[in-house]
Parts: structure tokens; C-alpha cells; sequence
């Protein structure tokens, strides 16, 4: 019973070792940190080789008076190639976006119906230069009727040339991140603000300065989609991986709760990721 | 040929068995076929339903929650703590109120047919919720909410079907058939829907990452399962049959600590707590083909395959536990995991390679479905030496004392999911390059859990040998009280005797030499003679078994000898000799010190008569709490008044409630008293243990007379059988001639042509055989005739 003993009491002091070791293995980062962090992830994001493959969902959320739940525009994007037995993206040449079956999907949901498809690249028929796209407006959703018009355009041309694929890129969607200096983020400032590393994910926790919000307002003439009550930054394995905007739901009045009960909701959401689900073009015309 | 006969021949015997029970159970059971299946098409129900019910688990593994509604896996961890601790109080609520269920349907049957219903409606209600419009809390909350009041009320609906198993027949034998029967039939379920799920994707276009799949075809199943599901409900009986004589009931806190007594209890619950690592692969192969290949057709394919593992498992495993003895297999299968998760590590980016590894992996580790019941059962055995107390349902409350453990070691794995980058956004698996980060770490981790997970087994020291001599040490404990109660049938003295010469045989065999064994072992196999390597290993096996024999001798046989030969036990003796002198009534009115009992010098039996005098005297204040000065002295008579009262009509029922109310009543007093005078009566117990160990010369005197009346016994029944089975296949025959007689003539003269035919055909085939036979002999005596010739030239 003694050896017993010994060991019951060893091998739960090991487990506590290994757990309490792996579980202290987050560490919080000063502001400084946190935005050289960010800074370095938005450059890896854009100038990484594989830069031009990614898959995205972006969101917008607005309350709606009268009603419980929030009108949520949705955007989601997925560029796409071939990829080889080593998990390389296959190239033809070493071209800017001369990828191995190049493929772009992008939808649109208004409210929770599809209004918007785009499908660009090589279709499922096996037909070369087959571009599709459809504006599918709130009746046609609701039919389920396919509007497609079939372009001659490959999916290279149509990222690079055609000028209607600008609005999605990376570059446009974490355009307003990159141009953001250290002050205006408040970090430390933020009384819920601060910066987690954990294994492979930073995330940094702050809110938009008034500074910035009225900067971007003259500039732009519309408020900027960060602006909001807070927001965090999430970077995976060096890279952007989600943004976050909270916003105070007007819904709850004066109460200003927080944590789990926080009456708030998302306005803004971008996640992103750098490789997305496979897809197959229609051959319908 | 003659194998298709014979397959021929069991099938129409089963048909005909089958037939000729389908409404009616065979002599000696209570369960007809239809009932069977009955209770087989609940079984597939209620695994339809289940399979939608595992998605609403808080899980971070869980593809719904985590990957589809984008719930971060710690908050799923934290909520599964939460649930868990409000689990424990909920099973009390669950437990009381089932055992206090008594309606025309029983105790079981009226929760397997209408929880099924509202668990399946909040299911769907929570899968209908507009998740895309909804906060991250919102969402939380609401998976929460949804997710715990499933958890809390679904065991009403899988345990209680689980329970009816247990109630449907008192027939142990008929039981075990009927549920392996109706296990094999409701397995079928799972293998359906694995298949058909990924298909119906692939078809679709859907993934298991769209919450369509759960709103509408995981959903779909669930809904057919509860249909299903009634055939158990409304299909089948239950028979509980009480007990004329009441056994005293073990008390939760006293079972548990009798429990935490038994280090081999302890060494399973341990090797689960530290290898809780282990199952960290688990997710690899779903993830690899939803965010990997995306191919949903190979993925039924091989999901359905991998479904066939523990068949293996259970066809390998009697043989194994034979040949490598209990240690034996539990090493096996914790090395063998370790290598196969080595090798799932080498070959994770190739999904084939990887999931033959898994699958190797599925049949060891399904090698404990057959060999963990057998152990469990050694272990309760032990506990039953131990303590003198049979505890079944207790060995599993006592495993509440790991669960804050558990809670704490449940955090490890989503606290990796989040460092590897899994958050709200699982779409990140897509990206090879993380998914393969986090399967090259879910490997490891899984290998250092299954190596965690072996060491507790190096002490796992109860052997078959060991085990054996429990249950002989625990035979000729319910021998000498039966003798002393004048209830021992010859069956029992003749097996106590037995025992008794088997294990003194052990006692007088000389130690075996186990170096010289193996030198033995070493030369013979050196010397590359069969014959003697083979002598040599059977030498060495003996040799190993008398060792641990000796072993058990010394652990068990020697321990129960001298039990009351300790101090502690010698002086507990003491207490209960001089407790022996007073009633129940008496008991309650004297002092500890009236017991006459001398305070002991030895400091540690002085602390001994401390501690049992304190809890003496926390007897006699329960007792006046409860009784004051009025002790009843019918408790035990009033539980069988009220279960010999006989209600006439059935379909009174002011008479039923009543007689179950009297029922309830005189349970519930019995139960107190045994508690209240709970110390008073294990000292009696321990006394009469003592005293019962003189009458082994007296059963041993009987034993010539028993070993006659046992054969005659079993010459008995060995005749009634033989009887039964004439008398069955007579049942058979006449059967078979009464649906004969129920066809119209055309159709019997037709039967009867056929039947004509096959013999026609039957008596050729006979005949040509015979005429190959001679033409072989013929030959035979042509080819010797010959070869003579040749050697006379």
C-alpha cells in the first residue's frame, strides 16, 4: 500500500507540473509590443510569398429598432489554388498571381440571404478561360434562380486587370490597420486594453483614440470601421487572423455590463485565413 | 456441400425457433423474439437520437460548437466545467426521481418514450437559432443554456434504456443473450449513419462545417430514432422480481471509503487520470478530411471501415487475456498504442497511412471493452475481500473523487487548440500548414498520454491466480455463514473443500526456481530443437503459474487467516463480544464504558478505543435524534408485510398506489434504521465472521456425503435437459406441420414434390459417392497388385 501511495502522490504531483507548465504558458506584452507585433504581421500578411492565396469572411452588424436581432451584411472571399503533395501552392511560372488553376469565389448575404456570386476560373466542365459571375439581387435569391453571365476571362487576368477585384484584396481590406501609428491605439490607455501572447496566437485588446476617429472622419467623410467601443486584433502564427470591433448595443439603454453579460455586439468582424475550402466553378451559362 | 447443409440446417432451425417463439418466450425465459426486437429497434432509435445529441456536447472537439458556431474551445471547457459540477446534483434529481417512478409502465419505460421528444424539439430549436446575426456571448449563452439542460435531462432517456435491459428478464443467462442480441442490432444504426452522412455532404454540397448538416440531416436521424425509439417503450416489459428477504444496503460514504482502500481501484482511475493526453488524436482523421482532402466519399468509406475495429478487438481479446494474464493485456494494449500513435506521427500528412495506423490503434484500444468488464469485476471482487461488502454501483460514485482533477486536466487540450491558433475561427485548419502543426502536436501529446497511461499498470499485481483465490476466500466466507445459518447445500461444502485442498496443494509445493526455468528457456532455444524449446516454455509457464500462486497465498489466502490475528482486528472482537450481550433496544440505553471493555496500553489501540467509542456514542445520540426512546423492532417484518400485499384487481389503482406507498414506507424505515444502527451491526457482522471460521471441520466432516448428492444432482438435471430439448424439438415438429396444414392444397402439393425432389436428389448424390468410393478402392487394390509385381520381378 506504501508503494501505492508513493506513486498516487507522485504521479498527481507530475500531472499538476504538466499541466499547471503548459497552462502558464501565456504571457501578457506591453502596448509597444503589441503594435511592433502588428505591424510585423500586416507586413508578413501582404509581402509573404503566398500573400495572394487567402480566404476571408468580413461582417458588418447594425441594430435594427424594433427588432431582436441585427441586420448583418456578410462578404466572404476565397482565392484558391492547386496545391502539391509538400502543401506548396503550385505555380505555372513565377509570374505575380500565375498560379496552378487559379480560382476566385466571392459571395455576398444581406440579411441572411444570398444577393451576390462571383465564381472565377477553370469550371468544373474543364472548359480554360471560363468566367462566371452573377448579381443575384434580393428576388432572384428568393426564386433561386442562377443569373450567371460567362465572361472570357481567367481568373489571373480578372485579379490583376479587370479592376472589379481591388475591393476585396488584402491589401484594400487591412489598407486602414497598416496606416495606423502607436498613439492611435489605446492599449494601456483601455481599462479592459492589453496585449496576450499565447503559443501562436497575439491578440491585442484596445480602443480607436478620438484623435484618430476624428482624423479619419475628416479625411474620409465617414466614420471608420474601427471606431467603436473596443476592439481586438487577433494575429495567428504572424499573421492578421481576425479584427473585431465592438460596439455598446443601443438595445440596452444606460446599462453598461461587462464580460460574458456585456450588452454589446460585433459591428465589425474580418477573419481571415490563408488557405480556404475548395470550391468547383459552374459550367452553367 | 456439407458446409452449406449445415449453414442450411442452423438457419432453418433458427427460423423455425424463431418462429415458433415470436410471441410466446421458450420454456425457462420471459423474453419472446418479438420483444427482442422490440427492444433492438429502440436500441437503433435511441443511437439515431444520440448521434444528435453528441453534437450538443460541450466539447471542443465538437464540429457543431466549436467549428460551425464559432464557440473559442477553453469557453467550451470552461462551460463544460460548470456543467459538470451541476451534473452531480442533477444525478441525484435524476436518481430520485426514477426510483421513485411507479406507473402502469413501470419505472423505466414511460422516460424511453417521452424524453426522446423535448430533447430532440430544444435540440432543433437551438439549430434554428440565427447564429449569423447573433453576438459571440449571445451565442455563448445560448449554447450554454441549450447545451447544459440537454445534458442535465438526456441520461433520462439513454441510461433508463440502458436500465430496461437490465429489468427486462430476472434470467441472468437470457439477459447477457438478449443484450449481446440487441447491442449487435442497434449497432447498425451508427454504421448507417456514419456512412450515409458524408455521402449525403458530398451530394449536397454541404460540410460539417454548415449548420444546415445539423438542422437537416443529422437532424433527420434524430427524428426517425425516436420514432424507433418506441418500439422499446411501448414493445417491451419490465420484470422486477423483489426479494423476500432484505439485504442490509451499503451506505454511500461508507462503500466509498471501503473503496478508496483498494489500490488496484486505484491504479485504473489513476492511469485515466494522467493519460488524459491520450485521446488528443482523436480529432485528426475528421479534421483531416473536412479541412484536408474535403472528400467526403472516402471518408464514409473509411468511417464505416473503421467501424469493423472493435469486432476484431472482441473476437482477439478472450485469447489474449488467457495467454498474457491480466497485467499481461493491459501492458499490451498501452504499449501497442504507444507505437501505433508513433507511427500516426511519422505518416499524419498521408490520410491512408494515417488511418490504417488508426485503425490498428482502434483494435487494441477496443480490446478493453471485453477485458474491462473482467477486470472491474476482479476489482469489486477484491473489494468484497477487503471489506466484506459487495459494492456495484458505488465503485462508480466513488470515481467523483478524480472529477476536479478531470475538470482541471480537460483544460490542457483547448488551451492547445487556442495556442495553435484554433478560436472563434476553425476555417484556420484549411491552411496545411497549420493543420499539420496541430497534428504533428496532438500526436505528441497523444503519445506522452499513452505513455503516461502505462506506468500505473506496471503495478497492477491482481493476477488470475490472485483473483481465483478471492473468490475461494470469498466462497468459504458464504460457506461457514450459510453452515452456521443451517442453509449450505452440498454444492457449497463440496466446493469449499475443494478449495481448501487446492490451495494447502500450494501451501506444500516447493518454490519454484524461475532463474533456473528461464536458463532452461535460454538453452532450449539456443539447442533449436522443437520439441525441447517447447518442453522448456511449458516448464517455464508452470513454474511462473505456481509463483503466482505462492504470491496469492501470501497476498490473500494468509491475509484472511490472519485477519483476526492483528491487533486491531483482535481488539475490534473485543468490542463486538461484549456488544453481542445487548439487544437492539438494550443498545441504545448503555454507556460505552458499560461494554467492559479495558482501555488498551499500546498507543495506538488506545487511539483505536478512542475513536470507536467516539463513534458509539454518535450512535446513541442518532438513535434518541431519531428514535428517542422508542426503538422499533419490525422494521425488517414490515418490507415483507408490504411486499406480500396483494392487489386483486389491476386496474385499481387507489389499491396500487396504496400497496406501493405501504412499499416506499417500510423501505425507507428499513433503510434509516440500518443506518442509524449501521455501527452496531458490522460489529455483529465482524463477530460473527470470527466465530464461523470453527465450523470448517464440521462441513469437511460432510464432505463425502455432499460430493454423492451433487452428482446425483447433476445426473438430475442433466436428464431434465435432455428432456426439454426432445420436448422442443417436438414443439418444432409440430409447428412445422401446422403451417404445413395451413397452405391450400395446391401449395402443400407442391411443398411435397419439392421436398421429394431434394431426397431423390439427396439419395443420388449418396449413390455416386459410394461408386466413386469403389472405383477408389478398385484402384487402390489394382495400383498394389501392380507394385507387388514390380518388386517380385
Amino acid at each position: 500500500m506504501k508503494k501505492v501511495t508513493k506513486f498516487v502522490i507522485i504521479s498527481t504531483l507530475l500531472s499538476i507540473i504538466l499541466i499547471a507548465s503548459l497552462l502558464t504558458g501565456c504571457q501578457n506584452l506591453s502596448g509597444d509590443e503589441g503594435y511592433d507585433a502588428l505591424q510585423k504581421a500586416i507586413e508578413t500578411t501582404l509581402n509573404d510569398d503566398n500573400a495572394h492565396i487567402f480566404y476571408y469572411k468580413e461582417s458588418y452588424a447594425t441594430p435594427v429598432p424594433n427588432r431582436v436581432t441585427n441586420l448583418v451584411e456578410t462578404t466572404t472571399v476565397n482565392v484558391l489554388c492547386s496545391i502539391d503533395k509538400d502543401y506548396n501552392f503550385e505555380k505555372n511560372s513565377n509570374a505575380e498571381y500565375d498560379y496552378k488553376d487559379l480560382k476566385v469565389r466571392v459571395t455576398k448575404n444581406y440579411d441572411g440571404k444570398s444577393v451576390y456570386e462571383l465564381f472565377c476560373g477553370r469550371a468544373e466542365d474543364g472548359s480554360n478561360k471560363l468566367a462566371i459571375r452573377g448579381d443575384l439581387n434580393r428576388q432572384t435569391a428568393l426564386t433561386g434562380e442562377d443569373k450567371y453571365t460567362v465572361t472570357d476571362n481567367t481568373a489571373k487576368d480578372f485579379i490583376l486587370n479587370s479592376g472589379e477585384f481591388t475591393p476585396y484584396t488584402l491589401e484594400t481590406k487591412l489598407a486602414e490597420l497598416k496606416s495606423l501609428k502607436r498613439e492611435d491605439l489605446l492599449i494601456e490607455e483601455y481599462e479592459n486594453g492589453g496585449v496576450e501572447k499565447k503559443g501562436n496566437v497575439t491578440t491585442i485588446t484596445c480602443k480607436m483614440s478620438d484623435a484618430y476617429c476624428n482624423r479619419y472622419y475628416e479625411q474620409n467623410g465617414k466614420d471608420s470601421v474601427l471606431k467603436g467601443k473596443y476592439l481586438t486584433i487577433e494575429m495567428a502564427y504572424e499573421r492578421v487572423s481576425a479584427i473585431t470591433v465592438y460596439q455598446h448595443d443601443p438595445k440596452a439603454g444606460e446599462s453598461n455590463t461587462s464580460g460574458i453579460l456585456a450588452l454589446e455586439y460585433e459591428s465589425y468582424k474580418l477573419e481571415i485565413v490563408y488557405t480556404g475550402p475548395k470550391f468547383t466553378v459552374p459550367h452553367k451559362n | 456441400m456439407q458446409l452449406i447443409e449445415k449453414i442450411k440446417g442452423v438457419f432453418t432451425n433458427l427460423y423455425d425457433e424463431v418462429v415458433l417463439h415470436w410471441n410466446r418466450p421458450a420454456k425457462g425465459n420471459y423474453v419472446s423474439y418479438k420483444e427482442l426486437v422490440n427492444y433492438s429497434i429502440g436500441g437503433i432509435g435511441r443511437n439515431m437520437v444520440i448521434y444528435l445529441l453528441t453534437y450538443m456536447g460541450l466539447a471542443a472537439s465538437n464540429t457543431l460548437l466549436g467549428s460551425t458556431i464559432g464557440i473559442r474551445p477553453l469557453h467550451l471547457q470552461y462551460m463544460s466545467i460548470i456543467s459538470t459540477v451541476l451534473g452531480i446534483f442533477f444525478a441525484m434529481l435524476r436518481g430520485k426521481l426514477v426510483d421513485n417512478t411507479r406507473t402502469r409502465m413501470g419505472k423505466f419505460r414511460p422516460y424511453i418514450a417521452f424524453m426522446g421528444f423535448p430533447l430532440v424539439i430544444v435540440s432543433l430549436v437551438y439549430l434554428f437559432l440565427p447564429f449569423t446575426e447573433m453576438t459571440y456571448n449571445a451565442k455563448l449563452i445560448c449554447t450554454f443554456f441549450f447545451a447544459t439542460s440537454i445534458a442535465m435531462f438526456q441520461p433520462l432517456f439513454t441510461d433508463t434504456y440502458t436500465e430496461l435491459g437490465s429489468v427486462i428478464t430476472p434470467n441472468s443467462n437470457e439477459r447477457s443473450r438478449l443484450l449481446t442480441i440487441s447491442i449487435l442490432i442497434a449497432s447498425f444504426a451508427p454504421t448507417v449513419y456514419n456512412f450515409l452522412t458524408p455521402l449525403i455532404l458530398q451530394w449536397t454540397g454541404l460540410t460539417f462545417t454548415n449548420i444546415n448538416t445539423y438542422r437537416y440531416i443529422i437532424a433527420s436521424f434524430a427524428i426517425v430514432g425516436v420514432g424507433f425509439n418506441l418500439f422499446a417503450a411501448f414493445g417491451c416489459k419490465e420484470r422486477v422480481i423483489t426479494s423476500k428477504t432484505y439485504t442490509q444496503k451499503v451506505g454511500l460514504l461508507e462503500g466509498m471509503m471501503g473503496i478508496y482502500k483498494n489500490k488496484y481501484w486505484w491504479i485504473k482511475n489513476i492511469a485515466t487520470i494522467i493519460g488524459f493526453l491520450e485521446s488528443s488524436f482523436s480529432v485528426i482523421f475528421g479534421w483531416m478530411y473536412i479541412y484536408g482532402t474535403q472528400d467526403m466519399v472516402q471518408y464514409s468509406l473509411l468511417t464505416t471501415l473503421y467501424g469493423t475495429a472493435s469486432t476484431i478487438a472482441m473476437v482477439i481479446t478472450p485469447t489474449l487475456l488467457r495467454k498474457l494474464g491480466n497485467r499481461g493485456i493491459l501492458l499490451f494494449h498501452n504499449v501497442s498504442n504507444i507505437l501505433c500513435l508513433s507511427l500516426m506521427f511519422l505518416v499524419y500528412k498521408n490520410p491512408f497511412l494515417f488511418f490504417c495506423c488508426m485503425y490498428l490503434n482502434a483494435v487494441f484500444n477496443q480490446l478493453q471493452l471485453v477485458y474491462d468488464p473482467v477486470l472491474n469485476a476482479e476489482v469489486k471482487d477484491y473489494q468484497q475481500f477487503l471489506t466484506g461488502k459487495r459494492v456495484d454501483f458505488i465503485l462508480g460514485a466513488a470515481a467523483t473523487i478524480t472529477v476536479p482533477i478531470t475538470l482541471l486536466t480537460g483544460l490542457v487540450i483547448p488551451f492547445v487548440y487556442e495556442s495553435m491558433g484554433i478560436t472563434t475561427n476553425y476555417d484556420i485548419l484549411y491552411d496545411p500548414q497549420v493543420r499539420n502543426n496541430m497534428f504533428n502536436m496532438l500526436c505528441m501529446l497523444s503519445i506522452i498520454g499513452s505513455v503516461l497511461n502505462l506506468v500505473p499498470f506496471f503495478f497492477y499485481r491482481l493476477s488470475r491466480e490472485k483473483h481465483t483465490m478471492i473468490v475461494q476466500v470469498l466462497r468459504r466466507r458464504a460457506a461457514l455463514a450459510d453452515y452456521a445459518s443451517g442453509v449450505i447445500t452440498p454444492q457449497q461444502i463440496v466446493e469449499v473443500v475443494d478449495d481448501h485442498r487446492a490451495i494447502q496443494a500450494v501451501m506444500d509445493a516447493e518454490a519454484p526456481d524461475m532463474k533456473a526455468a528461464m536458463e532452461n528457456l535460454k538453452q532450449a532455444f539456443k539447442s533449436k530443437e522443437k520439441g525441447a524449446f517447447k518442453n522448456a516454455l511449458k516448464a517455464y509457464n508452470e513454474a511462473r503459474h505456481l509463483r503466482e500462486n505462492k504470491e496469492a497465498l501470501v497476498e490473500i489466502y494468509m491475509k484472511e487467516e490472519q485477519k483476526f490475528e492483528k491487533p486491531k482486528n483482535a481488539f475490534l472482537l473485543q468490542i463486538a463480544t461484549a456488544l453481542k450481550e445487548y439487544s437492539y433496544v438494550e443498545v441504545a440505553k448503555i454507556k460505552f464504558e458499560d461494554l467492559g471493555v479495558a482501555i488498551p496500553e499500546d498507543k495506538q489501540l488506545k487511539a483505536l478505543y478512542e475513536k470507536e467509542k467516539k463513534r458509539f456514542e454518535k450512535m446513541l445520540a442518532e438513535i434518541a435524534k431519531v428514535y428517542g426512546d422508542c426503538v422499533p423492532t419490525d422494521c425488517f417484518e414490515n418490507v415483507d408485510a408490504a411486499h406480500a400485499i396483494v392487489v386483486t384487481d389491476i386496474k385499481d389503482k387507489n389499491a396500487i398506489k396504496a400497496r406501493d406507498k405501504a412499499i416506499d414506507v417500510a423501505e425507507k424505515a428499513l433503510i434509516k434504521f440500518n443506518q442509524v444502527f449501521n455501527y452496531y451491526s458490522n460489529k455483529l457482522e465482524l463477530l460473527a465472521e470470527s466465530e464461523n471460521r470453527l465450523y470448517y471441520h464440521e462441513i469437511e466432516a460432510l464432505y463425502d456425503k455432499a460430493v454423492l448428492e451433487v452428482a446425483e444432482h447433476e445426473a438430475e438435471i442433466e436428464r431434465k435437459d435432455k428432456e426439454e430439448r426432445e420436448r422442443r424439438k417436438q414443439e418444432i415438429q409440430e409447428a412445422k406441420q401446422a403451417r404445413f396444414e395451413s397452405f391450400s392444397p395446391k401449395k402443400q402439393a407442391r411443398i411435397l414434390a419439392r421436398r421429394k425432389k431434394a431426397e431423390e436428389k439427396k439419395a443420388l448424390k449418396a449413390q455416386n459417392v459410394q461408386v466413386e468410393e469403389n472405383v477408389d478402392a478398385l484402384d487402390e487394390v489394382a495400383s498394389s497388385d501392380t507394385n507387388q509385381e514390380g518388386d517380385n520381378e
